[in-house]
């Protein structure tokens, strides 16, 4: 028996990002499950990026899975954005009627990292605000 | 760990002693060189020349009567398909220009021409087909071209037929790479591919989890239309609430049920036999242009 290799979990900008790469088994996406919520618990990340492009196919339960792992961060605080979905996969996710209610989607990886960052100004102190050179020629 | 089958010596393992009088490099062709993974898919062309000789029981040729009457196209390999190509343009185009039209599509195809595979034979025409579009004015000829040209297309990917016994998530991942080959072969678009090999994935599943074991085969098919078709079978426990599964009102645990319904959604053609302990048979068949 070959040990299966895990998906890894890299962080960035403060969010945790596991990139799913292939086809993975069904023991395979059960550790990602317990490895996702680990590394939530152990580097409390501002959010979590699942970056499907590397993906070939989402069948049922790998739906199932990601849309569970998103529910299980959200309770754990951590929003969870999709990203990179192939048009192929979302064609045939469309026709078989599979949701991943839960989470955001985003076109790509950077857009997903844009979606997760706290950006409104409006959010942010106002002495940080007032920090930020304005130099538009008015 | 299976030992690898007679072969040339992996270097580095265990008493590999090249004899003295080779001075080349050990040739790397015959039985046994192209399974680098274990449990790689073996797989044959029904009619071709088969150099694979050794391949395990569980790879049988397609049906003999596959297509109705004609008999197997004579797989002439590599050898003389832009001779028979260019034996069409000749009806067509003057010599200078078949022959750019051709060398064209060779390299617009990015094919060798010594070494052609099925999938490259369907690209080369595809190519070829464009480069004639440019140079035939007349539509009547040009569609008597185009039709001629198809007939080689046709001739070429025999049907074919892949065997994957199925027993763990592994072999399910196996039968999708089977999956994913066949299509690639019959030049199946992106969204086609993924559909069957989601289906693939569906059905595997249900048979290591639900039967313990069982059989995907994936096959191509040329009649009544050109198709891709999987057969998952199992000697499991059947399925008792079928209508209740594909009506989408069961979930079971593992929020599944989703898997065959889905599966029906994608593919073209759905039947499946199942019974209290008569063992599940689903067949699907997804149709290509």
């Amino acid at each position: 028996m070959i040990q299966a290799s895990r998906v890894p979990i890299v962080g960035l900008f403060g969010n945790l990002i596991v990139s799913v790469q292939g086809g993975l088994t069904d023991g395979q996406v059960e550790q990602l499950r317990e490895d996702v919520t680990g590394s939530i618990e152990s580097r409390s990340p501002r959010g979590l990026i699942v970056d499907l492009s590397g993906v070939e196919i989402l069948d049922s339960y790998l739906t199932r899975a990601i849309r569970d792992i998103a529910l299980t961060a959200r309770l754990m605080g951590v929003r969870t954005a999709v990203c990179g979905l192939r048009p192929a996969v979302a064609i045939a996710l469309v026709e078989m009627d599979l949701e991943i209610p839960g989470v955001v989607t985003a076109l790509n990886l950077e857009r997903a990292v844009e979606m997760l960052a706290p950006v409104d100004e409006d959010e942010l102190p106002d002495e940080l605000v007032n920090e930020v050179p304005n130099e538009e020629p008015s | 760990m299976k030992s690898p089958p007679e072969g040339p010596p992996s270097s580095g393992s265990s008493g590999s002693r090249a004899p003295p009088s080779h001075t080349g490099p050990l040739s790397i062709r015959g039985p046994g060189v192209t399974s680098g993974h274990t449990g790689s898919l073996q797989t044959r062309v029904p009619g071709a020349l088969s150099s694979n000789v050794g391949a395990p029981s569980s790879v049988r040729p397609g049906p003999p009567s596959f297509r109705g009457g004609s008999t197997q196209p004579t797989r002439l390999g590599v050898v003389g398909i832009t001779d028979r190509i260019e034996g069409v343009l000749a009806q067509f185009l003057s010599p200078a220009v078949r022959k750019s039209v051709i060398d064209c599509g060779v390299r617009q195809a990015r094919v060798d021409r010594d070494s052609m595979r099925e999938a490259d034979l369907r690209r080369l025409l595809v190519e070829v087909k464009r480069g004639v579009q440019l140079f035939v004015r007349d539509q009547v000829q040009l569609e008597r071209c185009v039709s001629q040209l198809n007939e080689l297309d046709y001739a070429a990917p025999a049907p074919r037929e892949i065997l994957i016994d199925v027993r763990t998530e592994e072999d399910v991942l196996r039968a999708r790479s089977a999956g994913r080959e066949l299509c690639i072969e019959q030049m199946v678009s992106d969204v086609l591919l993924t559909k069957i090999v989601t289906a693939i994935s569906e059905l595997g599943r249900n048979i290591v989890r639900y039967a313990g074991s069982g059989e995907i085969t994936v096959r191509t098919t040329a009649s009544p239309q050109r198709a891709i078709e999987i057969c998952a079978k199992d000697q499991g426990p059947g399925i008792t609430n079928l209508p209740e599964i594909l009506s989408g009102r069961y979930r079971s645990r593992h929020g599944m049920g989703a898997g065959l319904r889905g599966t029906k959604a994608l593919m073209d053609d759905f039947d499946i036999q199942t019974g209290p302990g008569k063992g599940t048979m689903v067949t699907v068949r997804k149709f290509l242009g």
